[in-house]
């Protein structure tokens, strides 16, 4: 298991999916797969780094922890995220109406869309005051 | 890293995008188009260089989108195949004009 924790603010994101994305270039995953995580990534911790302490007081500690596995049999990667911000279930976001055209969009959704769109599977559970998004994703 | 490069004349615009536009660099974008759009009544963006985008990116596209609706038109040339797998992916390969 492989786990880093960072302060939950937008200059983290670069460090994050470096940990996450470079151990990927030397297993199965091409460059489409491993743009699809970083992706994912991406929108997941800009997510969670805008609002999930935004209700919170400034001295209290404000971070993600990110931990990731890569099975040995199936050669996936688990990717968790872990933060005691304010609960947020993504999976309960409904998804945007990708077939209108621009002048009828409203901007939004579509990090969220995109995440369960590229990854294989996305779980969220919320234990002990965290919110833990799990998602995965085989080459 | 995004790199812009701009220029305008008669109406007419050109934008080169190259490198990544993601959740930071998209506010620069945003900041740099914030009048170059005024009196454009055609806008081509050239996204030969540019390697990823994330929602961010496409937010302010579909806000250039939105602006150029009114004013004239505008397309997207030399779209990478990274970029067009989220095009894809977001229905923006619908909403754009990709040529």
């Amino acid at each position: 298991m492989n786990e880093i924790t960072v302060k939950a603010t937008l200059e983290n994101v670069d460090k994050v999916i470096e940990f996450i994305c470079n151990p990927l270039k030397e297993l199965e995953f091409n460059k489409k797969s491993i743009m699809h995580v970083r992706l994912a990534c991406e929108e997941i911790l800009v997510n969670i780094m805008s609002y999930a302490y935004a209700d919170s007081p400034s001295n209290e500690t404000k971070t993600i922890n990110i931990k990731y596995e890569i099975t040995k049999e199936e050669k996936e990667i688990r990717i968790t995220f872990e933060d005691s911000g304010i609960p947020f279930n993504p999976l309960e976001h409904k998804d945007p109406d990708i077939t209108l055209k621009g002048k009828d969009r409203a901007p939004g959704g579509l990090g969220i869309y995109m995440t369960k769109k590229f990854m294989d599977d996305i779980q969220y559970e919320y234990l002990d005051n965290k919110n833990i998004l799990t998602v995965r994703k085989k080459p | 890293m995004l790199d812009i490069v701009k220029r305008s004349e008669n109406g007419i615009g050109v934008i080169e995008l190259s490198g990544e536009l993601d959740t930071t660099s998209s506010v620069n974008f945003q900041k740099e188009i914030e009048g170059f759009l005024d009196n454009l009544t055609d806008l081509t963006i050239d996204m030969k260089n540019l390697e990823y985008i994330t929602s961010a990116g496409l937010r302010v596209l579909l806000l250039i989108d939105q602006t150029m609706e009114d004013q004239g038109s505008f397309k997207v040339i030399n779209v990478n195949e990274d970029v067009m797998d989220v095009f894809e992916v977001s229905g923006f390969s619908e909403v754009l004009d990709i040529q």
